[in-house]
């Protein structure tokens, strides 16, 4: 299949997609069983809550990636389609009224 | 009360050693008809891990290996992805996992045995709706003129091009035994998942191809990963026999 090219931010995707496994997650879950008394403090990254933590790196969109600018920048581009949006429903002026 | 043996668990699989050939370091540890795959671990290496950088090397490090552990697995035998960082402490902790997980665990072999995953990604960055034309000697008519087919331009090859992709879609799932979304970050317009039995593969990926072409003359990419292990299809509760 042309262009099937595992790369390193693939494997991340699918790897971490569900998130680091918690030790109490299972340790509850799973009567007497645990699985995890270590203090290692692993915690569940849900896909959402990874989103949320810039871990998106997938997007390969350098225009995207200064998490902190994201948000605003998003309405930025909002505001900017949707100015667009209206100037494209502009009447255009008929031909009498061109300006010589 | 810890045993002091931590084992890290890749995967569940069937209870085949024999058929395995996972490398010197992980081993199968079975139940009944079922296995998983684990490996000692230094629980030290998952410390702070929500600290670091998710591009850092120790954790793609991790991610590697669990993905090519996965992998090893794969080759052989159906396969069901564990979460990864899943760290279990000592023999009898892996035993009792493959205990509470059995059931679901089992039918879920079944499920994903013969398929493989595939990742088809469309993006389509298009132009600027803000970009101006070239106002130079232009009256004020011909410039609203010329933007006005410029945005309508933009906005035809926009529609093309989600339509090409939900046709697409649409193909594909009929090769598909599953299909699962995926993130989609800005300016993707599909990530999916499609979960095929290998004996459709050609069909799908000649379906791909063909939309591929279609999405690259409207102006999109489309690109496919794998095949991978059922990463988006095994997502396997552990708890949950207990709890239900």
């Amino acid at each position: 299949m042309a262009g099937s090219s595992d790369s390193l931010a693939d494997v991340l995707e699918r790897v971490l997609d569900k998130g680091v496994v918690i030790a109490g997650d299972i340790g509850v879950s799973v009567v007497d069983v645990e699985l995890l008394t270590l203090r290692i403090r692993l915690f569940i990254a849900s896909a959402q809550t990874a989103r949320e933590m810039g871990m998106d790196w997938w997007t390969n969109d350098p225009f995207f990636s200064p998490k902190a600018a994201r948000g605003e920048l998003e309405n930025k581009i909002d505001l900017a389609a949707r100015v667009a949006e209206l100037e494209a429903r502009l009447p255009v002026p008929s031909r009498e009224e061109e300006p010589r | 009360m810890s045993t002091g043996d931590w084992l890290c668990a890749y995967a569940i699989t069937r209870n085949r050693p024999a058929g395995l050939d996972l490398g010197p370091a992980p081993r199968l540890i079975g139940y009944r008809d079922l296995g998983v795959v684990v490996a000692d671990v230094a629980p030290a290496r998952f410390d702070r891990i929500d600290t670091l950088d998710p591009v850092d090397s120790a954790i793609a490090d991790l991610a590697r290996e669990h993905d090519a552990v996965v992998r090893a697995v794969f080759r052989h035998e159906p396969v069901l992805p564990l979460r990864f960082g899943t760290v279990l402490d000592g023999e009898d902790a892996a035993l009792r996992l493959l205990q509470a997980a059995y059931e679901q665990a089992r039918t879920c072999l079944d499920e994903v045995a013969g398929h493989r995953e595939w990742g088809v990604r469309v993006r389509h960055a298009e132009p600027a709706a803000t970009s101006r034309p070239d106002t130079a000697g232009l009256s004020g008519t011909q410039y609203l003129v010329r933007r006005r087919e410029r945005l309508k331009a933009i906005q035809r090859t926009r529609e093309d091009v989600v339509q090409t992709a939900g046709r697409l879609d649409g193909a594909l799932r009929q090769h598909a035994a599953d299909t699962s979304g995926r993130p989609r970050p800005h300016g993707v317009l599909v990530n999916t998942a499609y979960l095929v039995e290998t004996g459709r593969e050609a069909a799908f990926h000649a379906e791909f191809e063909r939309f591929a072409g279609e999405l690259r003359d409207a102006g999109a990419t489309a690109e496919s990963t794998g095949p991978w292990p059922p990463y988006s299809f095994t997502d396997v509760e552990l708890g949950a026999a207990v709890d239900g």
